[in-house]
């Protein structure tokens, strides 16, 4: 029974991360509002701004998407 | 007396392991022909100044059913700087409909530890977006822009530009989502096997520093499988294979088969090659039509270089493969 229960949690499981890497299911989709929060950066790549009825809510300008990236000063990184 | 009859059965195979196989099979393939549904729609390299947006190309992004359009970016500049640069995703009317940062760093040093020395050079500069079309087919026209260029302190400098590499792709899968995919059908593959292994009730269970051992117990019935496994440990005296004497007898203590089964031995040896113990391992399973109490009695042959034996038995067993059976009918 146990077995069983393990055997279709694992169907269960492939058929959404192959569903989900298929449709690409985190991608941006254009002027979704609601599909948006499934947005996974690739590359640390994060997006400025979001929809709002379709049309695309720019952040703006460059204090507000946070600022403050400076670089680390000597001994970064090491 | 009863009917005694050696077959092998499938009845009892547990098909879950190969199910969570398949699923696990699925995902792997899945990464494996993900990379055929690509096509590249561009590969461009060009220089971006701060301050200036650079249009690259025009496309038409359909809704797909595979796959996304990707933008991968690799960004090359001065050491020693930290930029952000955005990618723009413009509709027909030249109106902003994405828009994604990307903080970039390259940074190379000098560092000194206990007398030694060297150089380190670390970098995060390439960005990536991934674009699905809505409902309706889109024009769409991609653009870099460079909102941030300084150095490491932060103090933006003038007169250098940035070199990009910017590859387009349509039909992309987001293969993150199969790792973990893979992982835990995989996972749930070996569990399934291994419980299918340890599958069952025990009924008998003894372990005796000697060679004879037995046991007694209620079990058996239609569709039960009854398995009997008996582990050797024996000495560097052994031969290389010993002798399973197998008895079972019914509730009045009548014996209902017997059978012998040469066992061979796996040899454990130390770092200097000499013997430490020998161990081996038997498994018959019964079929016991009749629910009842059952006698089950082993002597190892010979006796004398075995130091322990392990008696288990089990019931309402499932198998993984097709298997021996002692078939014991109703009177």
């Amino acid at each position: 029974m146990l077995t069983k229960i393990l055997a279709i949690l694992a169907v269960l499981i492939a058929l959404f991360t192959v569903g989900a890497a298929y449709s690409s299911r985190s991608a941006v989709t254009l002027r979704q509002d609601e599909q948006q929060q499934r947005y996974w950066p690739r590359q640390g790549t994060y997006l400025n701004g979001s929809y709002r009825s379709g049309t695309w809510n720019y952040s703006g300008n460059r204090a507000s998407y946070g600022g403050g990236f400076f670089g680390g000063g000597t001994g970064f990184g090491k | 007396m009863s009917s005694v009859t050696k077959t092998t059965t499938y009845r009892f195979i547990d098909w879950s392991t190969y199910l969570a196989l398949f699923a696990a099979s699925l995902v792997f393939l899945a990464g494996i022909i993900g990379p055929f549904f690509q096509q590249q729609l561009l590969d461009d390299r060009l220089d971006v100044s701060p301050g200036e947006v650079v249009e690259l190309k025009t496309w038409q992004l359909k809704p797909q059913l595979i796959g996304a359009m990707r933008i991968d970016v690799d960004a090359s500049f001065n050491n020693n700087r930290w930029t952000t640069y955005e990618l723009r995703v413009l509709d027909e009317q030249g109106n902003l409909i994405v828009s994604a940062l990307k903080q970039a760093w390259a940074e190379s040093g000098t560092w000194r530890e206990g007398g030694e020395s060297g150089t380190w050079r670390e970098k995060d500069v390439e960005a990536a977006l991934d674009l699905q079309a809505g409902d309706e087919p889109e024009t769409i026209t991609l653009a870099l822009n460079i909102l941030d260029y300084t150095d490491t302190s932060g103090q933006p400098i003038e007169g250098e530009s940035v070199r990009f590499h910017v590859r387009v792709f349509n039909g992309a899968i987001d293969t993150r989502y199969l790792v973990p995919g893979l992982i835990g059908t995989g996972g749930l593959a070996l569990f399934c096997f291994l419980s299918t292994r340890n599958s069952g009730q025990e009924t008998i269970s003894k372990i005796v520093f000697d060679s004879d051992i037995g046991g007694r117990a209620i079990m058996g019935g239609d569709h039960n499988l009854v398995c009997c496994t008996l582990k050797i440990v024996a000495d560097e005296t052994s031969p290389r294979s010993l002798d399973v004497n197998l008895w079972l007898s019914d509730g009045y203590g009548e014996n209902l088969s017997h059978q012998v089964t040469p066992v061979p031995l796996k040899f454990h040896k130390d770092e200097v090659g000499d013997i430490t113990k020998t161990t081996g391992e038997f498994n018959q399973y019964f079929l016991l039509k009749k629910r009842g109490s059952y006698g089950v009695y082993i002597e190892v042959t010979p006796d004398d270089p075995v130091d322990k034996t392990v008696l288990k038995v089990r019931e309402n067993v499932r198998t993984l493969t097709g298997v021996a059976v002692v078939e014991i009918a109703r009177d």
